[in-house]
């Protein structure tokens, strides 16, 4: 067993290499390997905040994920056509501008959180997974039959949103925005899960009636954090458009909600670099068993299986002690 | 004429056909312990979690200080001045015993939606707790996790949460439960010195804890408040001695 901050600091430096490596053996694919592992980890530590630190597991974040997504593409879209997005009664025009369309995309996902997470959170356990799973499959069958935006067929966008000074287009600075965006989320988080309110966060999960018997309103706190929670993962949707240059419906379907879920079970719920470990290890297994096997994903399942089964604490909570400070 | 602290005005509540409580009326003044006690099923919890919050009652009304209080929700009750002990240990097990203490300190000060400042560096909320848990011989056990405590170690953590919510009123369900005679005891002396903080509304089966502590006693049976008065008073009331005929020896 090893300190979680060292476990940490080699999960970095792990993660550094590959697009490294990438560079120098001119491997251009690795570097997009380990982006969508940086931005897939985002998404996985938003949902992390309400999930590992709330307790409440949603299955309906894709939708946070994909408004993100479509934010980013609809904006993005608009600008390299040249038409604005509504004219009347004043014209907004598209952008292409990272700087706009992120926190944009953040501010709208955390929105629909707020929305979404008012009606659910009064329910709890499976009636909370269930309400969630229901809310993202609307999200999800109103892009499909939304023909504005290429409805089933998704939402082409032939250039990568700009940022100043770099040239996204380039794999390297893009991975370079997207690890600094995740470093800088998972800073943001550990210093929520460390203070007063992440305090009553995790108090919460466990026992809301003593929450409420001290003069806190649990469910104030717990909205609160599925706002950050849908905001974060919102950033990595837009993201996921700017990697793929592409956005669908298929990414607001519940899979994708799946898919983060397994990330931050794999790696180790309530742990900060969870959700970064768990979407490496589903990439590495997607590449290198999808390589050997079409059904890449019953080893996948196997595994998940035995870290629910014989790992408290995910792949992390296997290697590296807890960090306590109190 | 000195006005009551927290005042229970005929509080009525039925499940169904049950009547759990009907017409009942308590008052608790400064610098007193006012008992409840009553046999099994004779409503004592349904009357608890109606002035905690966790069950509206049908009708009467409660009011604490100068404010009613008979439709605000659990946390703003507590936020107004109601301190409460649950009958089974109430406490947050994966996190310390400071940071238990802590999380009614932030609870009381309104200083939940602080988002950046770790609480572990954060002196001010650390030395509160330091002294709420000193007040209950906590101290030394402040680093453990609370699940680690003993059932004994949980009662007292629970007086120090309220304490920490600096109350106008504590309100006690069965403080004593499962203590056995020693813990009895340093529980009751700590009831004692808890009454120069705030009056207690101490609901308990220990029939020995509740005539050695209590200023005041109401009995509650059959969901209806019997009699009111003082220990001498209640140990005296031919209707009390009737209801507890055979199974206690007032």
């Amino acid at each position: 067993m090893i300190k979680e901050n060292y476990f940490n600091i080699i999960c970095i430096i792990l993660l550094l290499s590959v697009p490294f490596l990438g560079l120098i053996l001119d491997e251009p694919y690795y570097i997009t390997l380990a982006t969508k592992v940086v931005i897939l980890a985002i998404a996985g530590a938003g949902l992390n905040l309400v999930l590992g630190y709330g307790g409440f597991v949603s299955f309906g974040h894709a939708a946070f994920f994909g408004i993100g997504g479509y934010v980013s593409g609809i904006l993005a879209s608009h600008a390299l056509n040249y038409y604005p997005i509504i004219e009347w009664p004043f014209i907004i025009e598209g952008t292409t501008q990272m700087l706009i369309i992120l926190p944009l995309a953040m501010l709208i996902s955390g929105g629909f959180a707020f929305l979404i997470g008012m009606l659910c959170l009064r329910t709890s356990g499976v009636y909370f997974i269930m309400i969630t799973l229901a809310f993202a499959q609307m999200v999800y069958y109103f892009a499909i039959s939304w023909p504005a935006y290429g409805g089933e067929d998704g939402l082409s966008v032939y250039l990568r949103n700009n940022f100043p000074g770099l040239n996204t287009m380039d794999g390297f600075s893009f991975f370079s925005i997207c690890f600094v965006l995740l470093i800088f989320v998972l800073f943001i988080i550990s210093r929520i899960v460390n203070s007063n309110f992440g305090l009553a966060l995790q108090s919460a999960k466990q026992n809301p009636e003593r929450v409420a018997a001290v003069g806190i309103e649990p469910i104030k706190v717990q909205l609160i954090a599925f706002v950050i929670s849908g905001a974060i993962t919102g950033l990595a949707g837009a993201l996921y458009t700017d990697l793929n240059r592409f956005v669908s419906p298929s990414v607001l379907s519940w899979h994708t909600s799946g898919e983060i879920m397994v990330f931050v079970i794999l790696g180790g719920t309530a742990r900060l670099f969870g959700p970064l470990v768990g979407a490496a290890l589903f990439i590495i297994l997607e590449q290198f068993l999808g390589g050997i096997t079409e059904n890449w994903q019953f080893w996948l399942g196997f595994i998940l299986i035995i870290v629910v089964l014989f790992a408290k604490g995910g792949i992390i909570g296997m290697i590296a002690k807890e960090r306590r400070n109190g | 004429m000195v006005s009551p602290i927290l005042s229970i005005q005929n509080l009525s509540k039925k499940f169904g056909a049950v009547i759990a409580n009907e017409d009942v009326s308590i008052d608790l003044y400064q610098d007193e312990i006012h008992g409840l006690i009553g046999p099994n099923g004779a409503g004592k919890s349904t009357l608890i979690k109606q002035i905690s919050g966790e069950i509206k009652q049908d009708s009467g009304k409660i009011v604490l200080g100068e404010n009613e209080i008979s439709n605000q929700p659990v946390f703003q009750r507590a936020k107004m001045g109601l301190a409460r002990s649950f009958q089974v240990s109430s406490i947050i097990p994966s996190i310390t015993v400071l940071e238990n203490v802590i999380l009614a300190i932030q609870g009381n000060l309104g200083q939940t939606f602080k988002f950046w400042k770790p609480v572990s560096k954060n002196q001010e909320l650390i030395n509160a707790a330091h002294g709420y848990l000193d007040q209950v011989d906590l101290k030394l056990r402040m680093f453990i996790l609370a699940s680690e405590l003993s059932h004994g170690e949980r009662r007292k953590l629970e007086i120090s949460m309220a304490l920490a919510l600096e109350p106008k009123v504590f309100l006690l369900d069965e403080p004593m439960a499962g203590l056995g005679a020693a813990g009895s005891k340093v529980m009751t002396k700590q009831l004692a010195k808890l009454k120069s903080r705030a009056p207690i509304l101490l609901i308990e089966h220990d029939m020995d804890a509740i005539f050695a502590l209590a200023d005041r006693i109401s009995v509650l049976v059959y969901g209806r408040i019997i009699a009111t008065g003082t220990v001498d008073e209640i140990r005296s009331n031919a209707n009390v001695k009737e209801a507890y005929l055979g199974s206690e020896d007032l």
